[in-house]
């Protein structure tokens, strides 16, 4: 489901960001480019410490400091370059331009506050003008809209009363409260039982149709990718290694880490052994030269230890940075 | 006495029956008194034969972990019997009680919780030894070396210490730990979900392999049904604290026939765009155990939900051969 | 040495994010790179002294001179280099009586934090381990000691046990057991949450060895971080107990001691309060410093809580 025609909201050229630590340095995002398009759905995949969430974290400006920094590359909102913005601009874009909905809805909620107030808080940022009444009825509103039921009286309780489906809805009600044109929601369903994240993909879903939303999905689960995406992007060690819609990356795969990541994914309806990808990823300070996955690959040759091979479009719309994979002729663009 | 021995030969390794644990629920401080039990297993019964993987499935809070705990010994049922061989495990002591904890071990879902990290690799893998039998050092080592051999580790790993390894390879040690000792049945407590994807299938394949070398049995809690499917050979579905149905995997993943079980199926997502799948969206959530509801506790939430649900309790009740559901729909 | 055990996890509005480095913390150069070097140098320095007191000392600390009493340090008019810091009213010399009360000051500190801190280790380990009646009752204990004010439970322990080395030590220890327990069984109640402490127990280790093998050094980085804090707190409750007339008896020289003989003459001889008083604001400091370093290096997690 690509679609050319809808306008680019949010494209990411380039983007290096590092975080210097005892360690040395973590080149945690290294040269990450992506577009994201009004209303459409991209898929960030990728295990644990490839980047993933230094990318969305970059996006926001929210890089752990002081030990974070963006070192390169351009982030650009609506024809605006976010990197060069100051502390205070950023204010302005975080919750009203972009918002982010995190893993864990127990620490993305104040424990002090109720949710009403922190609703009432996050409405506010649009609506500076309305009274506390007025901003109190739209925050039941907007739980209403998150499906919470009995919301007027939900608004009174505090974070602790609630179940953890109900506060990540809370977290989503506050996250789009801002009206934001991109959402980026980084595992919001981890933390959540099977029955309850089937629900809330269910809610973001009807979200995004109702306000366009353009939604940078991170997951590392394929089950969800294939339910939420229309685009997928699979990150290995701080890069980009494969790009595309989400059928084709599905059917073809073209990047031997893609292939190898669905080919472990255990099916329910098959009990073949699962083929396992040996070894583990780099440490992203102690990068090794050339490609990263040639050391975990199965196809590696000479080629693959000495450079990092290059983006090239595979098809339309998608990409992929191997060395094996032929350019095709990417027709209309 | 034919009858006798042919019983005895029988006998599963391992016997729950009509399982309960109730924690009390207590309010004040001075005077505490008793307001209420979270019944968090509520009267449970299952076996696992020997060399047999039971897989138990259920969302957070249904009872899985608790019954995990039951069966390690680190609570004791308010009701029922766990026994092993036959024998009641929390009657068991002294050389009887040491056998227990050689042939019975565990592993944990979080690797970076579950080792010392103060500990030598050794250490920790040689502990049920060390505490149970005795052992002279020499054994220790090529226990040692043999088991880290058997996971898939290097052996100069025994000297090492865990903040050295990464979580596939701590589960591995963790594995090793558990094999030291000779087990005849290992509790796996969501042994795979806290690791990425390309790990989970190296320790998805190991689990497998190891039981078909040693022979063992395991007790496999998950929340992810591809893990059951993939490891277990009988599955028992959970739900606030009872199993709703229970049957071989292969029948159960063929088949799901209770509301629950099938509502599961469906929350589970393939990884495919276009694969056809039964859409049922639960409402509401997990009600309280300290409060379940009346009659069927999963009445609520049920889209087949009768008059009678909520009044009368369904007993699990085979529907097939080998395949138990405890639904008034069949 | 600190070890990582989780992911290096950083706390980002609100939310965890992991980096994953499976690396061990940096070595030798990296530990001597980051130390604080004035505190640790004043703390080398001052073993240093305490140690080899009667080597470098250039008098008797007790030897008295009346001829040369209450001459100023060397660079004030009427000094001699014979009494680099001047001498007392006895005309003991000052600089070496500082020397030996070094030796006094670290000999109490390292006592009493052995005593107290070591019981207060071994009850803060049963009481967060068992939990249930031993906890509520040790606890009560703690809260009992703490509510009494420092100096007064020095005071009354000195007066009953007769002045000297021994009973300060005493006095000092039951004072710190109670800060060591409390803050010890907190630590304890965090690690055994901890799944490799239910591993212990599936693999059939007794109580004991749990506390011994399993708990005892999981804690240890908080005990030696609260070892190096509460050195600095008992140099100064030494000293306060001697400057009250509590503490060590005359003629053996204690920085306390020494602050209270020269108060009445502050005006005429600064140097005789004022010198003690300053090595004992350097040293603590020091102490302090350098146990906020430690705290730091071996767990950051630990920051808000002692």
């Amino acid at each position: 489901m690509s679609r050319p025609a809808e306008r680019v909201v949010l494209e990411v050229k380039d983007l290096h960001a590092h975080l210097y630590t005892r360690w040395g340095v973590v080149r945690a995002v290294d040269g990450v480019s992506l577009t994201l398009h009004e209303g459409e759905t991209l898929g960030l995949v990728g295990e644990s410490g490839c980047g993933k969430t230094m990318t969305a974290l970059s996006v926001l400006r929210l890089l752990p400091q002081p030990a974070g920094q963006i070192v390169g590359g351009q982030i650009i909102l609506d024809g605006e370059d976010l990197v060069t913005k100051s502390e205070r601009e950023m204010e302005q874009v975080r919750g009203r331009k972009i918002a982010m909905i995190l893993q864990d809805p127990q620490t993305s909620l104040d424990p002090v506050f109720s949710i009403g107030n922190q609703i009432v808080e996050a409405l506010r940022v649009h609506r500076r003008a309305e009274g506390r009444r007025e901003l109190w009825r739209r925050a039941g509103e907007a739980l209403r809209r998150v499906k919470v039921a009995a919301p007027e009286e939900r608004l009174r309780d505090y974070p602790h009363q609630m179940s953890g489906g109900m506060k990540q809805r809370v977290v989503g009600a506050i996250a789009v409260a801002g009206e934001p044109r991109v959402l980026i929601a980084d595992e919001p369903t981890t933390a959540l039982d099977v029955t309850i994240q089937l629900q809330y993909l269910e809610l973001l879903k009807e979200i995004q149709a109702r306000t366009r939303l353009a939604m940078l999905f991170i997951t590392h689960d394929f089950g969800i990718v294939a339910r939420m995406c229309d685009r997928v992007a699979v990150m290995y060690a701080g890069r980009i290694v494969e790009h595309g819609p989400l059928r084709t990356l599905f059917r073809a795969p073209r990047h031997p880490y893609t292939q190898a990541l669905m080919a472990a994914v255990p099916r329910l309806n098959a009990v073949d052994r699962l083929t396992a990808i040996d070894g583990q990823p780099p440490a992203l300070h102690r990068l090794p030269a050339g490609c990263r996955f040639a050391p975990r690959c199965r196809y590696v040759d000479a080629r693959c230890h000495l450079e990092y091979p290059a983006v090239v479009p595979v098809g339309p719309g998608h990409e992929a940075a191997c060395w094996r994979v032929e350019p095709s002729p990417s027709p209309s663009r | 006495m034919l009858e006798g021995r042919a019983i005895a030969v029988a006998e599963p390794l391992i016997r729950a029956e009509d399982v309960q644990m109730h924690f009390p629920v207590t309010r004040g401080v001075l005077l505490a008194r008793t307001t209420g039990h979270v019944k968090a297993v509520d009267g449970i019964s299952f076996t696992i034969g020997r060399q047999e993987a039971l897989g138990l499935v259920g969302e957070s809070g249904c009872g899985k972990t608790t019954t995990a705990r039951l069966v390690l010994r680190l609570q004791r049922p308010t009701a029922g019997r766990i026994l092993l061989d036959g024998r009641d495990i929390h009657g068991l002591d002294g050389a009887e009680l040491r056998e227990y904890r050689t042939k019975v071990q565990a592993v944990f879902q979080d690797p970076w919780s579950s080792l010392n990290p103060r500990r030598r690799i050794r250490d920790t893998i040689v502990e049920a030894l060390v505490v149970n039998r005795r052992m002279s050092p020499a054994q220790e080592r090529d226990r040692v070396a043999q088991v880290l051999e058997q996971v898939g580790l290097p052996a100069d790993a025994a000297t090492r210490y865990p903040h050295e390894f990464s979580g596939g390879q701590r589960q591995r040690i963790a594995l090793a730990s558990a094999l030291a000792s000779y087990p005849e049945l290992i509790v796996l407590d969501e042994p795979v979900s806290a690791l990425d994807v390309s790990i989970r299938a190296q320790i998805m394949n190991l689990l497998k392999d190891l039981q078909a070398q040693h022979k063992l049995s395991y007790l496999l809690i998950a929340h992810n049904l591809a893990t059951v499917r993939y490891i277990a050979h009988q599955t028992a579905v959970m739900y606030l604290g009872q199993i709703v149905e229970h049957a071989t995997t292969e029948a159960l993943f063929q088949n799901p026939m209770h509301p629950y079980t099938k509502a599961l199926f469906a929350a589970a997502l393939p990884a495919d765009p276009d694969a056809r799948h039964e859409e049922i969206i639960l409402s509401g959530e997990v009600p309280s155990p300290i409060d379940p509801p009346s009659g069927c506790h999963f009445h609520p939430r049920c889209p087949f939900a009768m008059e009678q649900c909520s009044r009368v309790e369904p007993v699990l009740k085979p529907v097939a051969s080998g395949h138990r559901v405890a639904c008034h729909l069949y | 040495m600190a070890r990582l055990e989780k992911p290096l996890s950083l706390d980002v509005a609100g939310g965890e994010l992991a980096v994953t480095i499976d690396e061990a913390a940096p070595g030798v150069r990296g530990i001597l790179r980051r130390l604080p070097w004035t505190p640790f140098l004043i703390i080398v320095v001052l073993v240093f002294v305490a140690l080899f007191a009667p080597l470098l000392a250039p008098h008797s600390p007790t030897a008295q001179s009346l001829p040369d009493k209450l001459m100023p340090p060397a660079w004030q008019e009427g000094g001699s280099t014979r009494y680099l810091l001047g001498t007392d009213l006895l005309g003991r010399d000052v600089l070496s009586r500082l020397f030996y009360g070094a030796r006094i000051s670290l000999t109490v500190a390292a006592a009493a934090l052995l005593a107290g801190g070591g019981i207060g280790l071994g009850l803060g380990i049963v009481s967060g381990y068992l939990g249930g009646r031993v906890d509520s009752l040790l606890m009560r204990m703690v809260d009992a000691t703490l509510t009494f004010p420092t100096i007064l439970i020095a005071l009354l322990l000195a007066v009953s046990l007769g002045q000297g080395l021994r009973t300060m030590v005493i006095a000092i220890a039951v004072i710190l057991w109670a800060r060591f327990a409390r803050i010890v069984r907190g630590e304890v109640l965090s690690v055994k949450t901890r799944d490799f402490v239910a591993l212990a127990r599936v693999h059939g280790c007794s109580p004991v060895r749990i506390m011994a093998v399993h708990i005892l050094p999981n804690v240890m980085n908080t005990f030696m971080v609260l070892l190096s804090l509460h050195i600095g707190f008992v140099i100064l409750v030494e000293a306060a107990l001697s400057f009250l007339g509590a503490g060590i008896p005359p003629p053996t020289p204690s920085w306390g001691q020494m602050v209270a003989d020269g108060r009445g003459h502050i005006a005429s001889a600064w140097w005789l309060s004022f010198l003690p008083g300053a090595a004992i604001l350097l040293v603590v400091l020091a102490f302090n410093l350098f146990g906020d370093w430690l705290r730091d290096w071996l767990d950051p997690r630990l920051r808000q809580q002692v």
